[in-house]
């Protein structure tokens, strides 16, 4: 009984794994992500502003290179 | 009277006229020379004012200061003032600098919603002007003269707003000038699409906004009360999406810069796309063409500059430029025209 607990929970854990990874390549949000390491510290709480730049993001109060 | 009511209406009227222009008839290369400066080091510088003695530059994204003071002879630092902080006298953002006749120097805080103001010597802030309420988000602002200034509006109701040294509201004038076929509720989130920089030349009355999305130049002559030319380059008004009441970018990165002179109208323009951008493919910061407009808004050359820079400014006797390439650890470039 307990094995077949341990390989469903394995099961569940591997689809949600491999449904993130999915879901990650389909934006290309994650690309800038990772080019702006810096930017996201800098805009940490920001869900749609990325980057250091000029363009106001008025929910945070800075400037950013993009808005999503 | 029919003939004095029909001049009057006339001069209510405003609506404003538009003009585009396609290629530049002169186009120019201009290469730069680097002036170098001591060791301060600046994130993003982005906006830059000579005053004879001094060279002032506001780093948009300061790390401890927002503001430096170079000797313009020797180019050393003199002093570093406006603090990046929470505390009273700290600042939480700054947009833009300005000297008036004085010397008195002025320093915008959207964050604050304050305009601070430090006499001729610097020693500490002068005075804090606390901007109404009603303006909600002030972005930019200029000198109009001794008792007033001038901000863009960011309600989406006019374009924009002339406030007194007590941060009230005097005027509200013009609207956003959308193309008839393009009309649209006005809010904030169009507001926020057209965001633009400005400059106010006292001597001709000449305000100039420059579009940061799209390509528009909007000439505005205040001592006269009429709008001299609303001109559209080929990437047309600014594009957005309104996600949330917020406007999202689209199309291009427009203008960075703008300067009104006693002969003609400077305006730094990017032109990279979003979509670019996004992509990763262009991670250069700044504008390499300067375009220089009568003061009637009729192009009359632009400059293709060797480098990408965020601000400017003119130095009309002597046909000079001093910018701001941030991406270069030597900031300051100088451009003969």
């Amino acid at each position: 009984m307990k094995k077949t607990l341990y390989a469903l929970l394995t099961f569940i854990v591997f689809i949600g794994a491999l449904n993130i990874n999915i879901t990650g390549h389909s934006d290309q949000i994650p690309t800038i992500c990772l080019s702006n390491i810096e930017t996201l510290s800098y805009a940490e709480s920001s869900e749609t502003c990325y980057g250091v730049g000029s363009i106001d993001c008025p929910s945070e109060g800075i400037k950013v290179k993009l808005v999503y | 009277m029919f003939f004095v009511l029909l001049v009057l209406l006339t001069a209510s009227c405003r609506e404003p006229m538009f003009n585009e222009f396609g290629l530049w008839q002169k186009v120019e290369p201009l290469v730069g020379k680097i002036l170098p400066l001591d060791s301060v080091y600046m994130r993003y510088p982005f906006r830059i004012l000579s005053s004879g003695s001094g060279v002032y530059i506001l780093d948009l994204h300061g790390p401890d200061f927002y503001c430096h003071l170079f000797n313009s002879q020797n180019l050393h630092v003199q002093q570093s003032f406006a603090p990046r902080g929470n505390g009273p006298e700290d600042f939480l953002s700054a947009e833009n600098i300005r000297i008036d006749a004085n010397g008195n120097f002025y320093l915008l805080d959207a964050n604050r919603s304050e305009i601070s103001v430090w006499s001729q010597n610097r020693s500490d802030t002068l005075t804090r002007i606390k901007l109404a309420k009603e303006l909600v988000r002030t972005l930019d602002f200029d000198i109009v003269n001794d008792s007033t200034f001038v901000v863009p509006d960011y309600t989406g109701n006019h374009r924009f707003v002339i406030i007194d040294h007590k941060g009230h509201i005097v005027s509200k004038q013009y609207i956003i000038p959308i193309r008839e076929d393009k009309k649209q509720i006005a809010n904030i989130a169009l507001a926020q699409a057209w965001r633009s920089f400005i400059d106010y030349n006292p001597e001709n009355g000449i305000l100039a906004m420059a579009t940061q999305l799209g390509e528009v130049l909007e000439l505005y002559d205040l001592k006269a009360d009429t709008i001299v030319n609303i001109v559209y380059g080929k990437n047309g008004e600014p594009e957005y999406i309104d996600k949330g009441g917020y406007a999202v970018p689209n199309g291009i990165m427009g203008y960075s810069d703008v300067y009104v002179g006693a002969k003609n109208i400077y305006a730094l323009f990017w032109g990279r796309s979003f979509k670019e951008i996004r992509n990763g493919h262009d991670t250069t910061e700044g504008g390499n063409k300067l375009r220089v407009f009568d003061l009637k808004g009729n192009p009359v050359c632009e400059y293709v500059l060797d480098k990408f820079i965020t601000g400017f400014t003119v130095d009309e006797t002597q046909n000079k430029i001093m910018a701001l390439d941030i991406n270069s650890n030597q900031p300051l470039v100088e451009y003969q025209l």
